[in-house]
């Protein structure tokens, strides 16, 4: 099945993804990308099953004295898509080096 | 303050996934830098926005035969009650604007709200297209064009019915409270045509009216 063509930003959000920023605040601060553009995108994306979301545990939370987060990963399809996308904007790949992992 | 935003924000959610967006957001949130997170929270609005469009999408005017249906239905729906619409035109005329009763009068008005929803429509184009990236959908101009042909109809009832020029020299006539005479503003036709009453919106006594000085 041929993978969804991306816009540049749903491109840059799962390149994000992908190099380990895995919640909303994090894409925002490693993409420059204001929170309005990021959310809205992000369940886009969660629609097109391009990302999956799932909530870290209390536990883990509560030992780092916040509330639990939604962690956002791309699915298999998502990745498909954004190796597509990384063909089609050559400059796409060399973003967001250094994966920051996700708790 | 952040809280109440989110959770007035969180109204526009659809229910089934309210709890899910507002816990997220507050999670966000509190992970925020302290002096970015007013502005941070400010991207609620178009996320929940973005997700009542998804809920209220109409899936059943995207296919052209269905959309062509809708419609069919709908004029057939209107066209009923138009005979009866119809005999009450002259009587709605009356009173909304009697200066339309001249033919000059209702061309010149025609000419007005045509020209002022062209000029609404364009600077709608001119002002928003380019924060829109070259897509800009038809219910855009709705609001522009209903304030344009607002202004025309409201400029017309300003105007002198016989020479079409805006009344002018206003006068305040009567005095608040008053429970035995009109208050309202009167202006007259600067060439002598004759003087506009219009009662103010608070005073119950009186209705808008013509005199003659012909």
């Amino acid at each position: 099945m041929q993978p969804p063509s991306l816009s540049h930003t749903a491109a840059i959000l799962l390149q994000a993804l992908a190099a380990g920023h895995r919640y909303g605040l994090s894409i925002m601060e490693a993409t420059g990308l204001p929170s309005g553009t990021v959310y809205p995108a992000l369940r886009r994306l969660e629609r097109d099953h391009l990302v999956s979301a799932h909530w870290e545990s209390e536990k883990a939370a509560e030992k780092e004295g916040r509330p639990a987060r939604k962690y956002y990963r791309p699915t298999a399809t998502g990745e498909k898509a954004l190796e597509a996308a990384r063909k089609r904007y050559p400059h796409l790949a060399a973003l967001f080096l250094g994966p920051k992992v996700a708790k | 303050m952040i809280y109440l935003w989110l959770a007035l924000v969180s109204r526009l959610v659809p229910v089934s996934r309210r709890s899910d967006w507002l816990a997220e957001w507050l999670a966000e949130a509190h992970a925020a830098p302290r002096a970015k997170r007013l502005s941070f929270v400010q991207g609620a609005l178009p996320d929940a926005l973005a997700l009542l469009r998804w809920h209220f999408s109409y899936p059943t005017l995207e296919s052209p035969a269905v959309c062509l249906a809708v419609l069919a239905s709908l004029a057939a729906l209107l066209g009923a009650p138009s005979a009866s619409l119809l005999a009450l035109a002259p009587a709605l005329v009356r009173l909304v604007a009697p200066s339309w009763r001249r033919p000059a009068a209702a061309a010149f008005l025609l000419s007005k709200v045509l020209l002022a929803v062209l000029v609404a429509a364009l600077a709608t184009s001119t002002l928003v297209l380019p924060l829109t990236a070259g897509a800009l959908a038809p219910h855009v101009y709705a609001i522009p064009c209903y304030l344009a042909c607002r202004w025309a109809f409201r400029d017309q009832r300003k105007r002198c019915p016989v020479c079409l020029c805006r009344v002018g020299n206003p006068v305040r006539i009567g005095r608040l409270p008053s429970f035995f005479e009109p208050v309202g503003i009167e202006s007259i036709c600067r060439r002598g045509h004759g003087f506009l009453f219009e009662p103010l919106p608070v005073c119950e006594l009186g209705s808008r009216r013509w005199t003659s000085l012909a």
